[in-house]
């Protein structure tokens, strides 16, 4: 099994255990948040786990050195790099406006604060993280 | 930015195929290199400008854009 493998499988296994923690684990009134989360990041994870392990067997199968090397210049290619780093960039930009528009209907809704605040946090989030890579890339480049 | 790769590439008989193949990347990033829709980075336009053994600006023509 390859090291690849091994992570996916990995990865399915700890979004199982997740999954059992918040469905089982934790089922006190008040931890009905954190179970929730739990809950939600376990099947995430499982099914990437699970979909990735599946995805690597079947590829690995049929996989020869001469498929193996235009797969790689497929995903090096410098213009596929681009048209996912642009598609990336735009991707981000307009789930931006999404946010912010949920975040709007959840006020007008009257949601609870700490709903609004969470929707609140993963647009601080997401500016912290820009603000991180964009330091890092202008040290980088 | 224009380029003269179409007709460079026809010149030394090889398919889009064959010269992606060499410079190891795909099909359409050749086919949009010819039409002029995608600008290769400097590190392609060596490789490419190597393989013909050409220099950079007999195959890719700067153009000063106007305002």
């Amino acid at each position: 099994m390859k090291r690849r493998q091994v992570w996916f499988l990995l990865l399915a296994l700890a979004g199982g255990a997740l999954i059992a923690a918040g469905g089982f684990g934790l089922t006190a009134e008040s931890q009905k948040t954190i179970s929730g989360f739990c809950i939600g990041i376990g099947a995430a994870a499982a099914v990437l786990g699970v979909g990735w392990f599946a995805d690597s067997l079947l590829v690995s199968a049929a996989e020869t050195e001469e498929v193996r090397r235009i797969k790689q210049i497929e995903v090096n290619d410098e213009r596929n790099v681009r048209i996912r780093e642009k598609a990336g960039a735009k991707t981000a930009k307009y789930m931006n406006y999404v946010l912010d528009s949920f975040i709007i209907v959840l006020g007008v809704m009257g949601a609870a604060p700490y709903l609004i605040l969470t929707a609140a946090g993963l647009i601080a989030v997401e500016l912290i993280l820009f603000v991180y890579f964009s330091n890092y890339y202008s040290k980088k480049m | 930015m224009k380029n003269r790769l179409e007709q460079i590439r026809k010149q030394y008989g090889i398919s889009q195929e064959q010269l992606a193949d060499v410079l190891e990347v795909s099909r359409q990033t050749i086919g949009s290199l010819e039409n002029g829709r995608y600008n290769p980075s400097i590190l392609l336009a060596f490789k490419i400008a190597r393989y013909f053994h050409l220099a950079i600006e007999e195959i890719f023509l700067y153009e000063e854009e106007i305002k």
